[in-house]
């Protein structure tokens, strides 16, 4: 099958050099666009326009026990669906309980994770900036960027475990113990504390990729800046706060951004921890919940939960807008400035 | 062997108001080295770059040996081309880099390496055919971009400012090398820069492009300075500048701050022609002689051209003097003028001086045409 | 981490892309830091902290059923390698899974880069109209939610694509194999691929493109001549990338495989481990994780330039 696409690929490339005269660049431009026209369409646009309808429209309704139609022996479509029903999804979104927490829930997750993370590694970063061993002190902080969410979670329900009487204690609890502090109830608790500790372990993985980022751009900015400060009679931190940090402001909030974004669409962490269980659910869990349990339709409406989950993973797709807007402006910024 | 002509070719780019070459008309002879000169926006380099296939020619033609060429693509021109980076191929090495284009155009291994090996002990490259780019040295790396040319043996070599990332004095070098490398190959040369020293020692001819992409002149070096066409090819051609600047007419010649200018009997005759009351007078900073026993009486009732010295440039063999004129208002442009580098006058003196008979120019004050 | 890059744009320049990380200054600089006593407390801190939890992990994966059930990871008691022998061969092994996973990701990383450099390509080099916004419009698709797209695509695989009761494509035969899977990733990186792509390709001289022109070469030979081999380091920059996206992701693989166990890759066997209720073989599950986790933290160390690079190609101005 690989063999097969590189194949395609290279009669492409040969098709590019035998393009018509006329309108050459046109021709070659399109075959070189080609594939990723093809998958872009079927993988994220088509899929995109699908999502909208389904979101904005009825599901179908069927019956077991009537009529059978052919695709679906045993049942009967009573209302083939597909048609405009004023928001109902988005309604049942907001009212019911378990979207409703998994809608909080997601607002939580991407307002705490990326500040604290870019905090974490804006501050390390300047901690570590110039020190013996900084790549090593980098490399420890930034390993986590490597590990699956799955593998976090792994690592992070020993690091929470629960005592009882089949196990010991996780290393945070003993610690919590230390305090006369009680256990954390990881995963039962539930709710927002659930939440919360999950956010620890998503700004564990992401302050890696800010404090490599954020380190990149403060060695960026010239020493002599920062130098002059010093002579004004700034310590070294007042430096780093007034001169180095307004400096690479932009880096900072293309950090945050970058990941809001990633938050935004945190799935794996949630459904590795089970937390789903405890609601604990996120948007994009919540929108896998609906669409598993529905399964795939026979007519044309689908079934309710595909709706429904069409509906959440709008919402979340809202929610990033203005994040793709922000960056889209600032990369047609960029270009225009080249 | 061949000859190039454009025929009132123009390069206007889609959505952009006004093109950036203009009607441009020029000839370029059999085995010629012709020189494209001009200020920065001038569209020097577009017009070669029209005539490598590189830019469109949205209107007008430009012929290769008769042949219209304007819509082909470039490597159906039979050129090569020397760019300013040398963009040579930073993963090929240099032989690779040299032969890539006969190497694309199907031409065996060994008639290209031999290829390869004449151009390269023209440049002096033997040693190096199997390093990378980026083992070379500023002046190597030229060479190389010289050789990728040489190489295809083309109808037209071309040359956007080859030179102008060579430190100077390896550029003086490099300038020579390429003007007699040229000589010997006899292959038509257009060749694009921006340092009119460049343009009048190498340049069988010159062609001069004002701001806007508009052909003001193209001839000899020595015609280009002796008689410019006009006033912007006057001002441009000459370091320092020609002193140019619009004087009234009065009888026997132009009035320039304290005395009359006489002019050329076919100046004054073209002047009348016209009804002009004014010219736009140049006079080149050598044209000017001290008058010395004025200078060094400093009798003010001396015959010669005050300047009121304002600054002066020692630059060992002779100096420039920039003053004012009597009556200049206060921001007007300094005038210039040679001095010999012993005796020069310092700031705050008033120096008298006398100009060559028959170097001054005239220019018409609107047209900027040369008169006479 | 899709959405890593970001868009300030200018990439560093391809050949030389380390520019950035060492700026000729940064050498002159005095060294501070660790002399400032609040930075190094706060450096060792989280330094400590960040390692603890993998460190745990290890120690946990080395421990007997026994020792696991007791005591905590940090008492070093009962070490064996049996975990590791029950989790690699025998029943319940997840070797499969390890090379489904490596089945997985090479296609799913080989297949956007081809097609992302391709378009880039076109996007950087050759003229044509509405450039400019298809490539703003592709950015932009960088930020869709998978969840959004990936229920379609797999129906789009299953069924086919029909307008009422026309069939446009028909079913695509990849349902229920890795072709879904690599389709699936190979869809969703394309936006970030060719993000990546255009700004290394931005960053290559226009005059040598030029030259190859006068030289003869057409679009297609210039792509494969001077393009690609030029591009070497942010192909391999976006390979690496692509690489732990793939290899660590649950959710595509978890809804395309639709768990499938022959086709499912590591993650989805660690989930369904950490998430089983009956308990049996929990104490697999550490080391089980850990070589989920070694493979690409192997990578990942021994290519960390090339990936950071990538990195800082879309997050910092060059």
């Amino acid at each position: 099958m690989v063999a097969a696409f590189f194949a395609v690929i290279g009669l492409l490339l040969l098709l590019v050099d035998r393009a018509p005269r006329a309108g050459r660049e046109k021709w070659q431009a399109g075959l070189f666009l080609l594939p990723a026209a093809v998958l872009l369409g079927i993988g994220l646009v088509g899929p995109i326009i699908k999502t909208v309808i389904s979101s904005l429209t009825s599901a179908e309704v069927d019956r077991q026990g009537c009529v059978p139609i052919a695709t679906n022996p045993g049942r009967c479509v009573l209302d083939p669906g597909g048609s405009w029903n004023n928001f109902a999804h988005f309604t049942w979104i907001f009212t019911n309980g378990d979207a409703r927490s998994a809608f909080w829930n997601t607002i939580a997750w991407t307002l705490i994770a990326p500040i604290v993370a870019t905090l974490i590694g804006l501050g390390y970063a300047y901690a570590i900036d110039k020190a013996r061993g900084e790549g090593f002190a980098k490399a420890l902080v930034f390993l986590p960027t490597a590990i699956s969410f799955v593998g976090a979670a792994v690592i992070w329900s020993l690091m929470y475990q629960q005592p009882s009487q089949s196990g010991p204690s996780g290393l945070v609890n003993v610690v919590l113990n230390w305090f006369g502090l009680g256990p954390l109830n990881f995963p039962t608790t539930g709710g927002i504390k659930l939440t919360l500790l999950m956010i620890v372990v998503m700004i564990w993985i992401q302050a890696g990729f800010a404090t490599v980022v954020l380190s990149a751009a403060i060695k960026a900015v010239p020493a002599d800046i920062s130098e002059a400060a010093k002579i004004d009679g700034a310590s070294n931190g007042q430096a780093f706060r007034r001169v180095v940090v307004p400096n690479i402001r932009p880096t900072i909030v293309v950090v945050l951004v970058t990941i809001s974004v990633a938050t935004l669409k945190v799935f794996d962490l949630v459904q590795a921890f089970g937390a789903d269980r405890y609601n604990g659910n996120t948007l994009a869990n919540a929108m896998y919940k609906q669409y598993r349990d529905s399964g795939l339709s026979s007519g044309s409406g689908a079934p309710l939960g595909e709706h429904r989950s069409s509906a959440l993973a709008m919402v979340i797709f809202l929610l990033v807008i203005p994040f793709v807007v922000y960056q889209v402006r600032q990369m047609v910024k960029a270009r225009a400035s080249n | 062997m061949a000859e190039v002509q454009y025929v009132g070719a123009y390069c206007q780019y889609p959505g952009n108001p006004t093109p950036s070459i203009n009607d441009l008309n020029l000839e370029i002879k059999d085995g010629e080295f012709m020189v494209l000169v001009g200020p920065s926006g001038s569209g020097k380099s577009t017009a070669l770059r029209m005539l490598a296939g590189l830019e469109p020619v949205s209107d007008g033609e430009i012929l290769i040996n008769g042949t219209d060429v304007s819509q082909m693509a470039p490597k159906d021109r039979d050129i090569a081309m020397v760019f300013q980076s040398y963009a040579l191929y930073p993963h090929m090495s240099v032989g690779e880099n040299m032969g890539f284009a006969l190497k694309l155009a199907g031409v065996s291994k060994a008639e290209r390496q031999a290829k390869v090996a004449e151009a390269a002990r023209l440049l002096n490259l033997e040693d190096y055919l199997e390093r990378k780019p980026k083992a070379l040295s500023g002046g190597q790396r030229q060479r190389v971009a010289m050789g990728r040319a040489i190489v295809r043996s083309p109808a037209v070599f071309l040359m956007d400012e080859p030179l102008s990332n060579l430190d100077a004095k390896l550029r003086v070098e490099t300038r020579s090398n390429i003007a007699s490398l040229q000589a010997r190959l006899g292959t038509t040369t257009l060749y694009v820069t921006h340092d009119q020293v460049e343009a009048m020692t190498m340049g069988h001819r010159v062609a001069v492009l004002k701001e806007g992409g508009w052909l003001q002149q193209a001839d000899t070096p020595r015609n280009l300075y002796d008689r410019p066409a006009n006033a912007f090819v006057a001002g441009f051609i000459g370091s320092p500048a020609m002193n140019l600047r619009t004087v009234p007419l009065v009888e026997g010649g132009a009035r320039l701050g304290n005395i009359v200018l006489p002019l050329s009997p076919e100046v004054m005759a073209a002047a009348q022609r016209e009804n002009l009351s004014e010219v736009i007078l140049g006079v080149r900073p050598e044209s000017f002689m001290a008058s010395k026993e004025a200078n060094l009486t400093k009798d003010n009732a001396a015959t010669g051209l005050k300047i009121e010295v304002v600054l002066v440039e020692e630059l060992g063999a002779y100096a420039f003097v920039y003053g004012r004129l009597p009556d200049d208002a206060p921001d007007a442009k300094h005038y210039v003028a040679r001095f010999d580098g012993r005796v020069p006058p310092r700031i705050g003196d008033t120096v008298t001086v006398d100009v060559h008979t028959g170097e001054e120019h005239a220019f018409h004050p609107e047209t900027e045409e040369r008169l006479g | 981490m899709t959405t890593v890059m970001t868009p300030t744009g200018g990439a560093p320049a391809a050949p030389d892309p380390d520019a950035v990380v060492t700026r000729p200054k940064a050498a002159s600089r005095v060294r501070k830091g660790l002399n400032n006593p609040f930075a190094s407390v706060l450096a060792i801190v989280i330094g400590v902290l960040w390692t603890i939890p993998t460190m745990g992990l290890l120690v946990q994966s080395f421990r007997g059923k026994e020792g696991q059930d007791t005591k905590g990871w940090w008492t070093f008691s009962d070490l064996t390698f049996g975990n590791y022998d029950r989790v690699l061969s025998g029943n319940g092994s997840i070797l499969k899974n390890v090379i489904n996973s490596v089945v997985i990701v090479i296609p799913a990383a080989l297949i956007p880069i081809a097609i992302a450099s391709m378009a880039a390509y076109a996007l950087v080099w050759i003229d044509f109209k509405g450039r400019d916004w298809l490539y703003v419009g592709i950015f932009a698709l960088q930020v869709v939610p998978l969840q959004v797209a990936v229920v379609p695509l797999l129906r789009f695989v299953v069924q086919g694509m029909h307008i009422g009761n026309v069939t446009i494509i028909p079913p695509t035969g990849l349902a229920g194999t890795v072709g879904a899977i690599w389709l699936a990733h190979s869809c969703f990186a394309l936006p970030l691929a060719i993000f990546l792509m255009h700004n290394f390709m931005s960053e290559i001289p226009r005059d040598l493109l030029e030259a190859a022109r006068i030289d003869g070469a057409s679009h297609g030979q210039i792509f494969r001549m001077i393009m690609l081999p030029l591009l070497r380091p942010a192909l391999a920059a976006f390979g690496i990338f692509q690489f732990l996206w793939v290899w660590n992701d649950l959710f595509v693989g978890l809804v395309m495989s639709g768990g499938d166990p022959n086709i499912s890759p590591i993650t989805v066997s660690i989930n369904n481990l950490q998430n089983s209720t009956s308990g049996a073989g929990g104490e697999l599950l550490p080391a089980a994780a850990f070589v989920s986790i070694i493979i690409p933290l192997i990578v990942f160390i021994s290519l960390q330039r090339f990936f950071v690079r990538g990195l800082l190609a879309g997050s910092v101005k060059g």
